[in-house]
């Protein structure tokens, strides 16, 4: 087994039943992985903002960083490999409430709004979610089975296909 | 076949959203039907068969509860579930909604994933 | 209108607009009256009654801010909006916000009937009196300004 590991404002994506995509430590950031059962086929994109419009420069380097254009971008390249809509099961995670430079709690939360948009604006619904409280949370996809991990406070919970 | 669904809201932005999240969720849905208030929505349930209703309460001529209250009185819609979705919030009126049969009651606005989860609770 | 209303309206606005619409509203204290290039504008009003209280609840918006609004809560471009989309994007979310404010304020024990909302548009010299005659609770949607009035006729 392989582990592929997705970075801050990173994506990773693989069709090889060998590989597990993880991604650690998320707090108010987001997870959000995507899988196609019949193609064996996930994605994992790790996103910190929500909204690429405070940076554009940036989000055109990175566009991974930003819920808006990663989650976007993840899944024109999920669409480019195969992935039909009508199969996709997305589970997220993370979304915490944590403390940001301004002091308030709500980038997690904004995080998960701007999730909540792209997804429906793609057509989308959430298989499983486990966001917001103040948790820190890690996360896998495993492409041979689909299954979703998540690991925190020294616990596992996972997710099977519905 | 699929489940033929009738939405009933004078707001078309909301007959859309409804009609989405059904269209997205991994239902077997047949035939939409549409109304703009009670009057039209007992019309389209004479002319079609219809499987479930999603209803607001607060429209213009015949408001949700009357048009409840219509199907109740008619032996062959009696029984065609209803899911009310409005902004009603009194603990008052939500609990005759349900003594009237109603079978789920959505507050807008409504979460699309927990809208499919009541639906598809209520049609399997 | 009380400060305090001023302060449920902020949240109750705000977390609609969030839910609904995927939008961000923040408080907005102090509005320039001059700037008019958001308008035109469009005014919605809802009025409400219960066994001893009647009054209205009113939002003023830029046209833009409801094209936004009916774009997100139909996960939509603007180029697909159905006719009249904005209006009925506004008026809905001031109907669902109606609903959520008179709960927080006089709780759910009480029955209240609300009104089918109303809409007409504001002109610009409209606008700049809205904002100044400050019977409005003062917002921002993103770059863009939102009033909001609370009106109780006991």
């Amino acid at each position: 087994m392989t582990q592929l590991i997705v970075d801050i404002a990173d994506m990773k994506i693989s069709d090889n039943p060998a590989d597990t995509l993880i991604t650690y430590s998320l707090g108010s950031c987001l997870g959000v992985a995507i899988y196609d059962p019949v193609l064996r086929l996930g994605a994992m994109v790790h996103c910190m903002l929500p909204l690429s419009k405070v940076d554009k420069e940036k989000a055109k380097i990175r566009p991974y960083m930003f819920v808006d254009t990663g989650l976007q971008q993840m899944l024109t390249k999920l669409y480019e490999s195969g992935m039909r809509k009508a199969r996709a099961v997305v589970n997220v995670a993370g979304g915490s409430q944590v403390l940001d430079s301004q002091g308030v709690f709500k980038i997690g939360e904004r995080n998960f709004t701007v999730l909540r948009k792209i997804l429906w604006k793609n057509g989308l619904l959430m298989n499983a979610q486990e966001v917001g409280g103040n948790k820190s949370r890690t996360v896998s996809l495993e492409i041979a089975t689909g299954r979703f991990y998540i690991k925190s406070g020294g616990k596992t919970i996972y997710y099977d296909l519905p | 076949m699929g489940y033929n669904v009738l939405i009933v809201d004078n707001s078309m932005i909301i007959r859309k959203m409804v009609a989405k999240t059904l269209s997205i969720s991994d239902l077997d849905i047949g035939e939409y039907h549409f109304a703009e208030n009670g009057k039209v929505a007992l019309e389209q349930l004479d002319a079609n068969w219809i499987d479930i209703v999603f209803a607001d309460i607060n429209m213009p001529e015949m408001n949700g509860i009357e048009m409840i209250e219509e199907m109740n009185r008619r032996e062959l819609l009696a029984t065609t579930p209803v899911v009310v979705i409005s902004t009603e919030r009194s603990r008052q009126r939500i609990e005759a909604l349900k003594a009237m049969g109603v079978r789920a009651y959505l507050q807008k606005p409504f979460v699309p994933e927990e809208f499919a989860r009541v639906v598809k609770e209520l049609l399997h | 209108m009380e400060t305090e209303d001023n302060g449920l309206l902020l949240q109750v606005f705000s977390s609609v607009f969030e839910e609904f619409a995927f939008m961000f509203v923040e408080e907005d204290p102090f509005p320039e009256p001059s700037e008019t290039s958001y308008c035109p504008c469009l005014l919605a009003e809802i009025s409400f009654k219960s066994k001893d209280k009647h009054g209205f609840l009113e939002v003023v918006a830029p046209v833009s801010v409801c094209a936004e609004l009916a774009e997100n809560i139909l996960g939509t471009d603007q180029q697909e909006l159905p006719e009249q989309a904005e209006e009925q994007a506004l008026t809905e979310v001031l109907n669902v916000s109606c609903g959520h404010f008179l709960a927080e304020k006089f709780g759910t024990e009480e029955v209240f009937d609300l009104s089918i909302p109303e809409i007409r548009p504001v002109s610009q010299k409209q606008w700049a009196a809205l904002i100044e005659d400050g019977a409005h609770a003062c917002m921002r949607v993103d770059e863009s300004p939102l009033l909001v009035r609370f009106v109780l006729q006991q």
